[in-house]
């Protein structure tokens, strides 16, 4: 029976400690491509605006439930659809835009993360 | 100094040593914390006043995830709310709602920051949050930071006009909505805090991360002089009420405790001790590896 080689001993206990934390949700991540992840937290960042923006044009048209109707008789019903359509846009806009900023950097990291786990890999099997 | 590295030590072998029993205890102090908290700034609906039930809440905090703590915490103050009125009730709820959206998406495991920031206005520190999840959090943090002054500035804003919605019983229901709106967003020293703080985060996490020799120190000053000065500018510019004396005393305040907890806490919670298991050909491995002392006198427990 061989002794046991401390360094292996070091680099496998490395290994193991990055597989329970980080590399359990780096396997996650990368189990997607690029952009499939990318896409898909955009997607659920919309979702999430599209709910915080009925939440809020609900808020708004309470809080203006007096004047709305008064004026709903002689307000223009496309224009006022097409603004709020506009500020739509921009609020879904903005979130997809940080969650594309976001995700991709969390992607990139992950994927640096594995390439390091690959190499200890690489290392453990010269042993 | 090497005192302080024993005491330092000593708190980091005890907590590699028994990590799990102290983050539930820890746990469930934080979640006792912050419900009595609420119930003593507002303690509107009497049933939740009961001491067993927030004991009880705090039991079951202790070992769920720590999030959970954040959805106790805001379901109290709902319920409170709506001890004051229904209109505050359904503004509070949508609110934390619009703020869970948020902070889900981007932070989720920042629960600390949601937290602990209202508890700091509670105890007079507020300008040390900034500065501490700028160094352990991330840029989104101001996120989580900024739900937590929300979470105090309406917590503030139902005690202090309790006497004066709940008098308004003879207004219409639209009428005591617009008025609780007002009061809650139109609030110039919670919007200038929002951003004081988010700047003062994401400031002292940039500098922290460069890799020159004292960036640690270095994004802690830079905090500072943010957190003075953007807070400063901002209160000028939109005529908030914020004490001069306060803000420059408790931001010097904070840079000092943020070193204090920079030494002591981080470590203890970042470097914790881990266990593994795996094996190979010839062998299987239970390692427990625990992090180096750095002291020369601390030899363990």
């Amino acid at each position: 029976m061989k002794d046991m080689d401390d360094e292996k001993v070091m680099l496998m206990t490395r290994m193991a400690s990055f597989e329970q934390e980080e590399g359990r949700k780096a396997l996650r991540i990368c189990h997607f491509f690029r952009s499939d992840y990318v896409i898909l937290n955009v997607v659920k960042s919309v979702v999430s605006s599209t709910i915080a923006f009925a939440l809020l044009l609900g808020l708004y048209i309470y809080y203006n439930i007096d004047n709305l109707m008064q004026e709903v008789y002689s307000m223009d019903l496309i224009k006022t659809g097409r603004t709020v359509l506009t500020y739509y846009i921009a609020f879904a806009g903005v979130s997809a835009l940080i969650s594309y900023v976001v995700y991709s950097f969390r992607y990139d990291r992950a994927r640096k993360s594995l390439k390091d786990y690959n190499a200890a890999l690489r290392k453990l099997d010269e042993y | 100094m090497e005192q302080l590295f024993y005491v330092r030590d000593t708190i980091k072998g005890l907590f590699g040593r028994f990590d799990g029993y102290i983050k539930s205890v820890l746990r469930f102090l934080l979640c006792l914390i912050v419900l009595l908290s609420i119930n003593g700034s507002l303690g509107y609906m009497e049933r939740l006043n009961s001491t067993p039930i927030v004991l009880i809440i705090s039991l079951m905090c202790s070992f769920l995830p720590a999030n959970m703590i954040v959805f106790f915490a805001a379901l109290f103050v709902a319920a409170h709310s709506y001890g004051v009125s229904l209109e505050s009730a359904v503004i509070v709820t949508a609110l934390f709602f619009l703020m869970f959206l948020l902070y889900y998406r981007y932070s989720p495991k920042d629960t600390l920051a949601v937290l602990l920031t209202p508890l700091c206005f509670f105890f007079k520190i507020p300008y040390l949050m900034p500065l501490v999840f700028g160094l352990i959090g991330t840029p989104l943090s101001a996120i989580s930071v900024s739900c937590g002054v929300i979470a105090y500035y309406v917590i503030g804003y139902l005690s202090t006009n309790y006497t004066v919605i709940t008098g308004m019983s003879d207004e219409t229901t639209v009428m005591r909505f617009r008025f609780i709106m007002d009061g809650m967003l139109k609030n110039r020293e919670m919007m200038v805090m929002v951003i004081g703080f988010s700047a003062t985060v994401i400031i002292v996490n940039v500098i922290k991360r460069f890799s020159f020799r004292f960036s640690w120190p270095v994004a802690i000053f830079a905090g500072t002089l943010t957190d003075i000065l953007v807070i400063a500018i901002a209160a000028s510019k939109t005529g908030a009420k914020i004490s001069g004396g306060g803000l420059i005393l408790g931001s010097l305040f904070a840079m000092l405790a943020a070193f204090i907890v920079k030494f002591f806490i981080f470590t203890v919670d970042y470097e914790k001790t881990e266990r593994v298991q795996f094996e190979d050909d010839d062998y299987y491995y239970y390692v427990k590896a625990v992090p180096k002392i750095k002291s020369r006198e601390y030899k363990g427990l």
